[in-house]
């Protein structure tokens, strides 16, 4: 199994249309994991039927039980999260804030606060419409643990992989440089960053390869929109040839990306030309780096 | 008056939006407001604001949370501090305790219910505070170390430095981390006001719906700003008009914005319509602000 | 010396179990007895967090000087090397028997960094 993580430390690089296209090019041997699962975006492209969902629980938040609580208020002192107050004289838990800790159910006299798994979230197990599968998810809406999801994602998606003898795990991975991107890219053999010549696009290039490195994986990239800003264009390319960062392609600024999505494809199924055979050279790169 | 600029999909313009707009308010106040006004930036993670807000650097902290350390003169391996943590940050081994504080959620519970005082918290760094001057604008921005994995901590205590730092006649200008997990709802649950920018296509249509479940959540007065304006299709309009969400901007799609952008340049000295619908934006804002 | 195999099976002729912290079981061998005896580690096969740190504590508990498995992760790794064991590392499709003739002869490699 060889496992693709593709990331972008900044958002709207253009990162799942160009996992798509890759998911389209080698359907017929390839897994797809969305790990981004705060705003997953995967599904929208490879319409997956959500035929296997499941709950998934992580993290705990407490209860308060108003009848066995004396007000004793020793929960209140405990709570490093400001997460308990008194209405009138009633102990409430506000669950946004419970960061689930359970310090106060230790500490009750009374034995009045009880710790409930909190359900995060649902992932699902998906044929797509290009008949391979998707693991995706979508996390609760203030849910937290949300590194968690994603590590479930990618372990459902690697035991499909095996199960279903494919050689290509496509994981599409999250922003940013937090729990969640560390727990996409464990145990990747390669990193795909993409990324767009500019100041912040670089910038933020640089803050994720850094979490790679912590982590020596091999890494390369694709520059998107490249000819945006020639001059970052060649920043960009003279801070991976110091890094030791593979150059995977540079896709020139293309309206079928929008496009693309819009009309619900990929964009090698929309668009015949220059930037779907960009993307197949890129993808044929990164095939022979991990094989 | 404290205002997030907030989003569901990442890329679609909150921090172009936040820099520009704090920095046209501030060269305003000496004309129209008599306001201090202030850039936050929120997305420790990768904090893009200070790219195009060039200000001179006042003061920098490092800012920290608790983790425990383990004492092996008093511990007497009763392993019961194992039992205490929830979430698995602590191994206990014949000869020794074990803390893991990239999973450590410091809560005190281990070290305040040890019988044997044998942990005690120590601080562990999470990242750096820098608080900027440029003219009338001040700007702060927090960045998260790399390796750490929850932005969370670091964001509240930004938001704690502001509170403390400034009171009375302020804007305050929160840009936001994208998505709609926790750091999002720690920047976000006490603002006056949430800006969500959007871009007109599927991608930025489906994760505004989640973002807007999300500031409904929390009980926020928020608007939508559609940014790229042209590119996609109009479902994002369709939408906002059905189920009565007030669109208080709409920047269009142009090459210049996004070349003005890839330099690290701000957009309303350049680009007149620009600078329009900002401040038609911020009208909006303070007008929907008053309204109940 | 007591040595310690992330196995798939129970006995000498059980292969050797890649993972660590999800691993279906682990023998303890002890050298000075030469007794074999094998543990279960089902409680962490579906544990979603923590395995390996459990996983490393309870093998620990086991007395035991070396572990011999596939791969270990960083906290798995953090917690042995802080029990002072060492970890040697080995192909999975072996059986125990051949590891620890492997391991004998030396041809096995030491994890000495987590990663």
């Amino acid at each position: 199994m060889k496992e693709i993580v593709i990331i972008s430390g900044k958002g709207g690089t253009g990162k799942t249309s160009i996992i798509a296209s890759f998911a389209w090019l080698e359907r017929n041997d390839v897994v797809v994991a969305d790990c981004d699962v705060d705003a997953a975006n995967m599904h929208l492209l490879l319409n997956p039927d959500f035929d296997y969902p499941e709950d998934f629980y992580s993290g705990q938040k407490a209860n308060i039980d108003q009848i066995a609580c004396s007000g004793c208020g020793k929960c209140i002192d405990v709570c490093r999260f400001d997460a308990i107050s008194t209405i009138n004289t009633n102990y409430n838990v506000n669950e946004i804030d419970c960061e689930g800790c359970g310090y106060c159910a230790i500490i009750c006299p009374e034995k009045a606060i009880k710790m409930n798994e909190t359900l995060s979230g649902k992932f699902y197990i998906s044929q797509t419409r290009l008949k391979n599968s998707l693991v995706h998810a979508r996390l609760k809406i203030a849910a937290d643990n949300s590194g968690k999801l994603v590590t479930k994602v990618k372990n459902e998606a690697q035991k499909l992989v095996k199960k279903e003898n494919k050689t290509y795990l496509l994981v599409d991975g999250a922003p940013g440089i937090g729990c969640t991107v560390i727990a996409s890219i464990t145990g990747a053999n390669f990193v795909v960053i993409v990324t767009e010549p500019t100041i912040a696009g670089l910038h933020d290039m640089k803050r994720v390869h850094q979490l790679i490195q912590n982590f020596k994986i091999k890494a390369g990239c694709i520059i998107n929109k490249a000819d945006l800003n020639i001059s970052i264009s060649k920043k960009i390319k003279d801070y991976l040839k110091i890094n030791n960062i593979k150059l995977l392609a540079e896709f020139p600024y293309d309206n079928s990306f929008t496009e693309a999505i819009t009309s619900g494809k990929t964009i090698i199924e929309y668009d015949k030309g220059e930037i779907s055979a960009l993307i197949n050279q890129s993808w044929e790169k990164i095939k022979k780096i991990v094989l | 008056m404290n205002i997030a600029i907030a989003s569901g999909k990442g890329g679609t313009g909150k921090t172009t939006l936040a820099s520009n707009l704090a920095s046209l308010l501030s060269k305003n106040t000496k004309n129209q407001l008599n306001k201090k006004i202030i850039l936050v930036d929120l997305d420790v993670e990768e904090p893009n604001s200070g790219l195009f807000i060039k200000g001179k650097l006042t003061t920098q902290e490092d800012k920290f949370r608790a983790v425990p350390m383990w004492n092996n003169k008093k511990c007497t391996f009763c392993e019961q501090c194992k039992s205490f943590c929830n979430f698995n940050a602590i191994a206990v081994l014949p000869n020794s305790v074990l803390i893991f504080p990239e999973l450590c959620h410091s809560c005190f519970a281990c070290t305040e219910l040890c019988p044997d005082d044998a942990l005690k918290m120590t601080d562990r760094k999470i990242g750096t505070l820098s608080h900027y001057k440029l003219n009338d604008l001040v700007f702060i921005e927090s960045r998260l170390e790399i390796g750490e994995p929850s932005a969370v901590p670091l964001i509240k205590q930004t938001k704690e430095y502001v509170n403390k730092k400034f009171s009375g006649n302020t804007i305050i200008i929160f840009d936001s981390p994208p998505g709609t997990s926790c750091p999002v709802i720690e920047s976000v649950k006490n603002m006056d006001f949430v800006v969500l920018v959007t871009e007109p296509t599927p991608f930025g249509l489906h994760d505004l719906k989640l973002a807007i479940e999300t500031v409904k959540k929390l009980n926020r007065k928020f608007a939508v700003v559609i940014n790229k304006y042209g590119i996609g299709n109009n479902d994002v309009d369709k939408y906002c008009e059905k189920n009565k969400i007030p669109i208080i901007g709409r920047i269009p799609d142009m090459k210049k914005i996004a070349e003005l952008y890839s330099r690290g340049k701000l957009l309303y000295d350049e680009i007149i319509e620009v600078k329009e619908e900002i401040e038609n934006i911020f009208s909006e804002v303070t007008t929907l602000c008053i309204e109940n | 010396m007591k040595i310690v195999f992330s196995t798939q099976g129970k006995d000498w002729d059980a292969k050797i179990d890649p993972r660590f912290g999800r691993a279906a079981g682990f023998l303890l061998f002890d050298k000075e007895t030469g007794s074999l005896h094998w543990h279960s580690n089902e409680q962490n096969i579906n544990a979603p967090h923590g395995a390996g740190i459990q996983a490393g504590q309870n093998v620990a508990k086991l007395g035991a000087d070396v572990v011999i498995t596939g791969h270990v992760g960083p906290k798995a790794f953090s917690t042995l090397n802080n029990a002072k064991i060492k970890i040697f590392t080995t192909e999975a499709n072996i059986t125990i028997k051949e590891a620890y003739e492997r391991f004998k002869q030396g041809e096995l490699s030491e994890m000495k960094t987590a990663l």
